[in-house]
C-alpha cells in the first residue's frame, strides 16, 4: 500500500476491524452514559488526583470532565456537547442514541449487509421520525400569558433528572418565575439577564429567586451604610481614579474635578429629594474603579458606592431598577436614576455580597444559590442552567412533547407499522435498527429503575398498539400517561437528537479504513 | 530620623491641617494599613500616639498596624476601654522548610510573635459620621500636633502602594510564576525570621503589592497572592484546585451527596503522590496548628530535618511532574483556573488555532475575566498587569482573549507581559508542515499578543546551558532548572515596582529607583525608539563591585534571556532599564547603594556604547534561594553568592542547601538588537500566509483568521518594526 511506503509506522486497519473499532468506541461511550438517564439514574461522583470533588448527573459535564482518546468516541462526544450548546440538554440521550444505532446496525452488517444500505434506511427513517413529531408534538399557546402549569411541567421533568424532587420542585418555581421575569414579548429571551449568583453558606433548600439583583462585591469603605431602604440607583462607566501613570498636574486636577462634579450632581439630586421631605438613598453602582477618596467623598454624601462592577450587571441593574447606564456625569438628569426598595450587603468571610431588591417590574432578576460545598454548588448551578434552558425552549417551540419514552415508543411503532412497508428492498433494516434504536430510551429509564426491560417494552408497545400514547411509570412498572403525570421534554431537544444522532452514525458506518500514524489510536475511553 | 521625618511629615500635612487639627476622622481613609515597624527610631511617645490616632471607637474602619513587638504595650489601655479588640495574626504560616520557627498561626491572643505583628480593630457596626472620639482617660496625651506622624504614614502608605494583579497563562509560566512565588514567600518568612538576616528584613519591598489580604469564613486571616493563574484540566499535580486556604469542608460531609437520593457512583482517580518536598510542607503545616508545645520538639527534630531537606532537594532534582511540585505558597481558591482541553491531547496543544476552539463558545474566558475582575475590584490603586504566557502554544490564543476583554475593561491600566517559552517548544519540528505551522504560530501569537499590551518581553532561549555564564549549570531539558533562571529575573524586573517611595523623587537610604508599571512603560515608549518589545537581560551572579577587573563590570555581566537577539549591538539610542539588588561589595560584604551607583556609572562610562536613557534602582536585597530552588549554580558560588577563589573539589552543582541568597541583577532594554526577532516573525507572515499561494494560508483560516485580519497582523508587525526606521542613528531624538 502506498501508505506504507510514506510511513512505515503507519497501521492500517481494514474494513472491518475500522467499524468495529467504531462501533466499540460508541457502545463503550453509552456504557459510560448510560446510568446517567432519568430520574432514577445515577449519581457520579468525580474525584480527582489531588482530592477534588464533583458532582455530576449531567451527561455533558460528565463528558467535559473524562479525558477521551479515542477518535471515535471524541467525535460522538463532539456531537453530544454540541447538542447542549444548542439545546442545552439532551447530551446523554444523544449519546445513547448513537451508541444503540451502532450496536444495532453491527446485528446486520455481521450477517453481510453493507453499510451504505442501513445508512439509506436510516435517512428515510431520520425524516419520517421528524415528520412524526411534528404531528405528536403537543403546542403550548404561548401568547402574552404563557401558561405557567406547561412550563412547570417541563422544567420539574428536567430538574427531575439532575436533583432529589424535594430541591427540584423548589427549583422548578425558581426558574420558571426567572424566566417569566426576564421575557419580554416579541424578543428572543436572553438567558444571561438570569444571574445565577451562588453563597457557600447554608443548605441547598436555601437557594431562592432575588426579584433583583446580587452583586458578587460590597462598598470599600467603612463609613457607607450597610443597608438602605428607598434606593435611587445610579449605573455608571466613569473611571473614578487618579490616573497615576501621568504625572501631570493639569491631570490631576481635572480629574479632581470631575469627581467633585459627579460628587455635586449626584448631591443635586439628594437635595431636590430631601427637600421634598422624604426619605430616600442614593447608590452609585460603577463599572470602573472608584478610588479611596472618591469612596470618601461619597461616604460623607450618604451615597453607598460600589466599584467594578461586572459589565453584564450594568444590563442587568438597568433591566431591573430601570433607569441608564451613563458614560458621563456630565449630564444626569433624573430619569437616569433607577430605583429599588432595599439595598443591603451581606458579609461571609471576605466575600462581599450586594443585594437590590424590592424593586419595580424587574426585568432582570438573580437566581441565588446555596450550598455547604463547592460541589453541591456546582451540580444545582448545572442543573438551574438547564432548567432555565428547558423554560426558554418551550416558550420558544411554543411545544413540547410527551415524556418518559413515550414519544420514543410511538415513534418506532410508526416507523415499524406504517414506514418500513413504503420502503422498498433492503432499506427496510435500516429503518427497522432505526426504530430498535430509538427504544434505548425508555429501556435504559426501566434499566435504570431495576425494572425488567423486556416486561416493559411489550406492556408499552402493546399499549401503544391499542392507540394510547403511553410513557413508562419509573415507580410501578405499568404504562401510565404523561400527560397526566406531568412529564413533558422540550420538541428541539428531541428534534436535535434524531437529526444529529444519525448523522453521526452514519459517518462512522461509512469508514472503510482507519490509518494510524502516530499516537496510539486503541487507547481505551 | 525622627525629627527629620516628623517635622517633614509636618510640612507635607500643612495642607491638611484644617481636617488634622478639628480631630474629626483625621485618616480619611479605610481599611488601612500603618506599618509603623518599618520606620527606625520612633520614640516611645510617637508610637503611642500613633496607635491613639488608629484607634476608631466607632469600630467602623479595620485597621492593621504593624510595629515592634516591645512596642506592643501600648494596646493595654485600649484593651481594657473596649472588650471588643481581637489580635489576630495576619499572616498565614510562613511555609519554608528553611525557617521552621517562624510563628504559629493562632487566634489566641497570647502568644506574642517574635518580632513584629499585626493587630487588627474588628470593625463593629457601622455608623455613618465617624467622629473622632479619645477615651477620657487618655485625653490628655492626644493633641493636633501629634497626629501628625501616623496620618502622614497613613497617607503614605496609601498614596503609594499600588497594587499589581499577576496572571499566569499556559504550563511553562506556571512554572516561572511557581518559583517567583517562592521567591515571596521566602521573603515574607525571612523578614519574620527573629534572627534572619538584617538586609532583608528591612528590604523596603512592599509585599502588599503583589499579595492580598483575606479572611476566610471562619474569620482566619490569609495573605495570599494577588494571581489568576490558568492551566490545563490536570495539571495542577497534587494541588487541590480550591486551594488549601479556604477548603473548611470536612472530609465528612464531602462524602454525602446532598443533592440526590438515587444511587450514587464514586469515580476515584488514582491520587498524585505527594513527593518528599510536599509531604514535609505538610507536616509542618500540621505541626504549626496542633501548637508546638515545647520548643524542644523542634530543636530535637533539628538534625532530622537537615537530612530530609537533602532528600527533599534530591527528589526535586530528579522528579518534578508538575509546577505545584515544588511549589509552597498557599493560593487563594479564585487564582487556580483549570481549561477544559476538550479532548485534545496536551501533545496537540501546539498551535493558535487549537486554543481558540478551546474557549470559542464556552463560558469559560467569561469565567476567567470574572475572576480577574475579583482581584482588581479590591484594588484601590491598580498600577498594572503583569502577565506571564506560555506563547509556544495554544495558551497564547487563551491568553490574547484574555488580554483583549481586559484592556477593554480596564482600559488605563498597563499590562507587561512576559511571553515566556521552554527550550523544549524549539525540538526539531519533524516534518515541514509543522515547521510551517510553527513559524506561524510564532508569528501569529506574537502579533496579537503584544497588540494588547504595554511593554512585551519575549523570554525563552533554545537552550540556557549555553547561552549563560559559566557560573550556572542548568539543565535544559527540566523545565524546572530553566524556570527558575526566568523567574528570578522576572523578580528582579519587578522590584522598582514595589519599592517604598517616601515621597516623590526622594530616594530613601536603602533603595534608588522605584517606578510603577506605568513609569516604566511610559520610559521605553516615549523614548526614542517607541518600542514596546524589550530585551531581557541578567546576570545570575553578577560578580562582586572589586571582582570587576577580573570579571568585568555588571554590564558585561549581562546576558540576554530573550532569543533571536543581536548580539554585538551598538544602538546610541537604546533605552534600558537596569535593576541591581543584593550587589556585594567585596567577598560576602554588601555594596552600598552609593557604591552600586557608581560603579553602574563608570561601567556606562567606559563601555563601548552608551544608551540615550538608562534607568537605575537598586535595592539591597538579593535574591533569597527557597528550599525548592533547583541546584544549579557551579561549585564556586558561596554562600552569599559570592565567588570562591577556591572552590571545593567535586565540581557538584550547588543549590538550596549550600547558598543562601544570591545578589541579581536584571535589565530590560529597547534596542535595535530586538529586530532580528521581530523580522523573523513578519518574514514567516509574509512567506506562509500573506503572499500569494502561501502554504500556511489554509492553516491560518483554519485557525479562524480570514485574510483581512491576517493582513492587519502582518501591518501591525511593519508597524512595530517601522519604529526603529523613523529615525535614523544619527538623529537627534532627544
Amino acid at each position: 500500500m502506498s501508505l506504507r511506503v510514506l510511513n512505515p509506522q503507519a497501521e492500517v486497519l481494514n474494513k472491518s476491524a475500522a467499524l468495529h473499532m467504531n462501533i466499540n468506541a460508541a457502545k463503550g461511550l453509552q456504557d459510560v452514559l448510560k446510568t446517567n438517564l432519568g430520574p432514577k439514574g445515577t449519581i457520579k461522583m468525580l474525584v480527582g488526583g489531588a482530592g477534588d470533588i464533583k458532582l455530576t448527573k449531567d451527561g455533558n459535564t460528565l463528558l467535559k470532565e473524562m479525558q477521551i482518546q479515542n477518535p471515535t468516541a471524541i467525535m460522538i462526544a463532539r456531537t453530544a456537547v454540541a447538542q447542549d450548546d444548542t439545546s442545552g440538554d439532551g447530551t446523554t440521550s444523544t449519546v445513547l442514541f448513537i451508541g444503540e444505532l451502532m450496536k444495532q446496525s453491527e446485528r446486520y452488517i455481521d450477517e453481510g449487509m453493507h453499510p451504505r444500505v442501513l445508512v439509506d434506511g436510516f435517512d428515510i427513517a431520520k425524516r419520517a421520525t421528524l415528520e412524526f413529531l411534528e404531528k405528536f408534538k403537543t403546542p403550548v399557546v404561548i401568547g402574552d400569558a404563557p401558561d405557567t402549569e406547561i412550563l412547570k411541567m417541563v422544567a420539574r421533568t428536567t430538574l427531575r433528572t439532575k436533583l432529589y424532587e424535594a430541591l427540584a420542585d423548589q427549583l422548578t418555581d425558581i426558574v420558571v418565575n426567572g424566566v417569566l421575569c426576564i421575557r419580554k414579548p416579541d424578543e428572543p429571551i436572553d438567558l444571561f439577564m438570569v444571574e445565577i449568583m451562588h453563597m457557600r453558606h447554608k443548605f441547598d433548600v436555601d437557594t431562592r429567586l432575588v426579584e433583583g439583583l446580587v452583586l458578587d462585591h460590597g462598598s470599600r469603605h467603612p463609613d457607607m451604610k450597610r443597608r438602605a431602604e428607598n434606593c435611587y440607583i445610579l449605573t455608571c462607566n466613569v473611571s473614578l481614579e487618579y490616573d497615576k501613570s501621568e504625572i501631570n498636574a493639569g491631570f490631576f486636577y481635572s480629574n479632581a474635578e470631575q469627581r467633585e462634579k459627579m460628587v455635586a450632581a449626584e448631591r443635586r439630586q439628594v437635595d431636590e429629594r430631601v427637600c421634598s421631605g422624604e426619605d430616600k438613598n442614593f447608590v452609585v453602582i460603577n463599572q470602573k474603579g472608584i478610588d479611596p477618596p472618591s469612596l470618601d467623598l461619597l461616604a460623607r454624601e450618604g451615597i453607598i458606592a460600589l466599584r467594578r462592577a461586572k459589565r453584564r450587571n450594568m444590563e442587568r441593574l438597568v433591566l431591573a431598577c430601570g433607569g441608564e447606564a451613563v458614560n458621563s456625569v456630565d449630564d444626569l438628569t433624573e430619569d437616569c436614576l433607577g430605583w429599588a426598595g432595599l439595598v443591603y450587603e451581606h458579609i461571609l468571610g471576605e466575600e462581599k455580597y450586594t443585594f437590590v431588591e424590592n424593586v419595580k417590574n424587574p426585568r432582570s432578576c438573580t437566581i441565588l444559590i446555596k450550598g455547604p460545598n463547592d460541589h453541591t454548588i456546582a451540580q444545582i448551578k448545572d442543573a438551574v442552567r438547564d432548567g432555565l434552558r428547558s423554560v426558554k425552549n418551550t416558550i420558544e417551540d411554543e411545544a413540547v412533547v410527551l415524556g418518559a419514552g413515550a414519544f420514543e415508543v410511538a415513534a418506532r411503532q410508526h416507523l415499524v407499522n406504517n414506514i418500513r412497508k413504503t420502503v422498498q428492498g433492503r432499506a427496510q433494516l435500516g429503518v427497522q435498527a432505526f426504530a430498535d434504536a430509538l427504544m434505548v430510551v425508555p429501556k435504559t429509564l426501566a434499566e435504570n429503575s431495576g425494572l425488567d426491560t423486556q416486561n416493559v417494552i411489550i406492556a408499552l408497545t402493546d399499549e401503544h398498539d391499542r392507540g394510547n400514547v403511553v410513557g413508562l411509570n419509573l415507580h410501578t412498572e405499568e404504562p401510565m400517561d404523561p400527560q397526566m403525570e406531568g412529564i413533558f421534554d422540550n420538541y428541539s431537544v428531541k428534534r436535535q437528537i434524531i437529526n444529529s444522532g444519525p448523522v453521526i452514525a452514519s459517518q462512522l458506518l461509512l469508514v472503510d479504513e482507519v490509518i494510524r500514524a502516530g499516537r496510539n489510536m486503541r487507547k481505551p475511553t | 530620623m525622627t525629627s527629620a521625618l516628623n517635622s517633614f511629615a509636618a510640612s507635607k500635612l500643612s495642607m491638611n491641617a484644617a481636617t488634622s487639627s478639628s480631630c474629626s476622622d483625621p485618616h480619611t481613609i479605610p481599611n488601612c494599613i500603618a506599618r509603623l515597624d518599618t520606620i527606625p527610631n520612633l520614640s516611645d511617645e510617637v508610637y503611642f500616639k500613633a496607635t491613639m490616632v488608629l484607634k476608631d471607637d466607632a469600630g467602623a474602619r479595620a485597621i492593621f498596624m504593624s510595629m515592634p513587638e516591645d512596642r506592643m504595650k501600648y494596646w493595654e489601655p485600649k484593651k481594657k476601654i473596649n472588650k471588643n479588640i481581637e489580635i489576630n495574626f495576619n499572616k498565614q504560616p510562613f511555609r519554608s522548610s528553611r525557617c521552621p520557627s517562624a510563628f504559629p498561626l493562632s487566634l489566641n491572643p497570647k502568644p506574642l510573635p517574635p518580632a513584629t505583628c499585626h493587630r487588627r480593630l474588628p470593625s463593629f457596626s457601622s455608623s455613618p459620621a465617624v467622629n473622632y472620639t479619645v477615651p477620657s482617660v487618655l485625653n490628655v496625651l492626644l493633641s493636633p500636633s501629634t497626629l501628625l506622624p501616623a496620618t502622614f504614614l497613613l497617607q503614605q502608605k496609601l498614596l503609594k502602594m499600588r497594587e499589581l494583579v499577576t496572571i499566569q497563562v499556559g504550563t511553562f509560566a506556571n512554572y516561572v510564576g511557581s518559583h517567583f512565588w517562592n521567591f515571596q514567600d521566602e521573603l515574607l518568612g525571612l523578614a519574620e525570621e527573629p534572627n534572619g538576616d538584617s538586609i532583608i528584613k528591612n528590604s523596603c519591598l512592599d509585599m502588599d503589592v503583589l499579595y492580598r489580604t483575606g479572611e476566610t469564613q471562619q474569620g482566619i486571616p490569609t495573605y495570599s497572592p494577588r494571581l489568576l493563574s490558568v492551566g490545563f484540566q490536570g495539571s495542577l499535580g497534587c494541588l487541590n484546585l480550591s486551594g488549601s486556604l479556604y477548603d473548611n469542608t470536612s472530609p465528612f460531609d464531602s462524602k454525602d451527596v446532598l443533592t440526590w437520593t438515587g444511587n450514587v457512583s464514586r469515580c476515584v482517580a488514582e491520587p498524585h503522590k505527594k513527593n518528599l518536598f510536599l509531604q514535609s510542607l505538610s507536616e509542618q503545616e500540621h505541626e504549626r496548628l496542633d501548637v508546638s508545645k515545647d520548643d524542644s520538639y523542634n530543636q530535637m527534630n533539628g538534625s532530622q530535618r537537615l537530612i530530609q531537606d537533602k532528600d527533599q532537594v534530591e527528589c526535586l532534582e530528579n522528579d518534578v511532574k508538575f509546577w505545584t511540585d515544588f511549589c509552597k505558597v498557599q493560593y487563594h481558591h479564585r487564582s487556580l483556573y483549570e481549561l477544559n482541553s476538550s479532548w485534545t491531547d496536551i501533545q496537540k496543544f501546539d498551535n493558535y488555532g487549537i486554543g481558540k476552539d478551546v474557549l470559542a463558545g464556552s463560558l469559560q474566558l467569561e469565567e476567567m475575566n470574572e475572576r480577574l475582575r475579583y482581584f482588581v475590584e479590591e484594588c484601590d490603586h491598580i498600577q498594572g498587569f503583569q502577565f506571564l504566557v506560555d506563547d509556544s502554544g495554544g495558551f497564547s490564543s487563551v491568553a490574547a482573549e484574555i488580554l483583549e476583554s481586559a484592556a477593554d475593561e480596564y482600559t488605563n491600566t498597563p499590562v507587561m507581559l512576559y511571553s515566556v517559552r521552554d527550550p523544549d517548544a524549539y525540538a526539531y519540528a519533524g516534518t515541514q508542515k509543522s515547521s510551517v505551522a510553527r513559524a506561524l504560530h510564532d508569528a501569529v501569537s506574537f502579533s496579537r499578543l503584544s497588540s494588547f499590551s504595554k511593554l512585551m518581553v519575549p523570554v525563552g532561549l533554545p537552550s540556557l546551558r549555553s547561552a549563560l555564564s559559566p557560573l550556572l549549570c542548568v539543565d535544559d531539558q527540566k523545565p524546572f532548572h530553566t524556570s527558575a533562571v526566568y523567574a528570578a529575573s522576572i523578580h528582579s524586573i519587578t522590584i522598582p515596582f514595589r519599592m517604598q517611595m517616601l515621597g516623590p523623587a526622594t530616594d530613601s537610604a536603602d533603595t534608588t529607583g522605584a517606578m510603577d508599571v506605568g513609569e516604566i512603560v511610559h520610559t521605553f515608549s516615549s523614548q526614542s525608539w517607541q518600542n514596546m518589545v524589550t530585551i531581557l537581560d541578567v546576570a545570575m551572579p553578577p560578580s562582586s563591585l572589586t571582582d570587576e577587573v577580573k570579571q568585568g563590570n555588571v554590564l558585561r555581566n549581562l546576558r540576554p534571556l530573550t532569543p533571536e537577539v543581536k548580539e554585538y549591538d551598538e544602538d546610541l539610542l537604546a533605552v534600558e532599564s537596569l535593576v541591581v539588588n543584593g550587589a556585594l561589595h567585596s567577598g560576602n560584604h554588601r555594596a552600598t547603594m552609593s557604591q552600586v551607583k557608581d560603579s553602574v556609572f563608570k561601567a556606562y562610562q567606559s563601555g563601548t556604547s552608551k544608551p540615550l536613557f538608562s534607568h537605575l534602582s537598586v535595592a539591597p536585597c538579593p535574591l533569597p534561594i527557597p528550599l525548592p530552588f533547583p541546584s544549579i549554580f557551579a561549585s564556586s558560588i558561596g554562600q552569599h553568592g559570592e565567588l570562591i577563589s577556591n572552590p571545593a573539589q567535586g565540581a557538584q552543582s550547588r543549590g538550596s542547601l549550600e547558598i543562601e541568597s544570591i545578589p541579581m541583577a536584571a535589565r530590560l532594554r529597547s534596542s535595535t538588537a530586538i529586530m532580528p526577532f521581530m523580522e523573523r516573525r513578519l518574514g514567516s507572515l509574509r512567506r506562509y500566509g500573506i503572499t500569494r499561494g502561501a502554504p500556511g494560508a489554509e492553516l491560518l483560516s483554519s485557525w479562524g483568521f480570514g485574510k483581512e485580519e491576517v493582513d492587519e497582523m502582518g501591518e501591525h508587525l511593519s508597524k512595530l518594526l517601522t519604529t526603529f526606521d523613523t529615525h535614523s542613528q544619527t538623529s537627534d531624538s532627544d
